[in-house]
């Protein structure tokens, strides 16, 4: 009697367990903003989200800068490196991250800012040197 | 001068219409009444005032990109998943604005839908008609 009752106690625990199993996590969000070398946001930027061996995803950012790209877990799960790289006409940016679980959403995320011109301060610090520099060696030999 | 700022008004409209809006997400696994991932399953998804449909991935899992406009935080979901004849559905809850940055819904589906209802009926009979003729 007592090992019916066990037997029967054991398959309910399993049937329970097995109701139990903990459910993967379906999606992963990979958003963030888009700034200039200001700090303004950047809107309607051709944002090119990669993830792993996810097929990559390319978005626009919104009028508040921001972008929102969605893979399937199973291709781009936590861990996983992601690569973002802006575009505004000339200007463009490139940043990386990755991804973790985000347990209040219950989904996984990355958040990666792109700032474009990603160069900007340094090439523009560079342009205006060479241009002075340029004036100055056109004005002596002149 | 005239047709010009016509063609400069075409092309503002043409770059606001091109700018994304936010998304909201609805998003979730369909299983069979074993637990057991179910692929290619049909799934049609209402949330707030958007519907959407898709298919199950390979892992089960599926997803539907929403406006966080017409799908926004804290709005009611349903889900409803078929395959073949066997049909399942689901409802759920948007998350709050303090869970997520953009209102994400997870909503599983188990089709078909009374499997496990099903199952312990059965399970309740089976100890019943025991007893009974136990009782005999």
């Amino acid at each position: 009697m007592n090992k019916q009752l066990g037997i029967l106690l054991s398959v309910f625990a399993l049937m329970i367990l097995s109701v139990a199993a903990v459910s993967a996590t379906p999606l992963t969000a990979v958003s963030g903003t888009i700034t200039d070398q200001n700090n303004a946001v950047v809107a309607g930027a051709t944002v090119t989200v990669t993830c792993d061996g996810a097929t990559p995803k390319t978005v626009s950012s919104g009028a508040d800068g921001k972008y929102y790209a969605f893979f399937p877990a199973m291709d781009c799960g936590v861990d996983a490196p992601v690569t973002v790289h802006a575009q505004l006409g000339d200007a463009q940016g490139d940043n990386e991250g990755t991804v973790t679980y985000s347990g209040t959403c219950k989904i996984n995320m990355s958040l990666v800012n792109v700032q474009i011109p990603e160069f900007g301060v340094i090439a523009g610090g560079i342009a205006l040197i060479g241009a002075i520099a340029g004036f100055a060696v056109l004005r002596k030999k002149n | 001068m005239n047709k010009l700022y016509i063609i400069l008004a075409v092309f503002a409209l043409a770059l606001v219409g091109m700018v994304a809006a936010t998304p909201a997400a609805v998003t979730g696994n369909i299983y069979d009444q074993n637990n057991a991932n179910v692929t290619g399953a049909t799934v049609d998804v209402t949330c707030g005032t958007d519907s959407g449909s898709t298919t199950s991935l390979s892992d089960g899992t599926y997803s539907v990109i929403s406006d966080a406009s017409k799908c926004k935080y804290e709005d009611p979901v349903s889900v409803t998943a078929t395959l073949g004849d066997q049909h399942g559905s689901n409802t759920g809850t948007m998350c709050d604005a303090n869970e997520c940055p953009f209102p994400v819904g997870l909503v599983d589906v188990t089709i078909p839908e009374f499997g496990l209802v099903g199952a312990m009926i059965v399970v309740l009979a089976g100890v019943g008609i025991i007893a009974y003729r136990r009782k005999n």
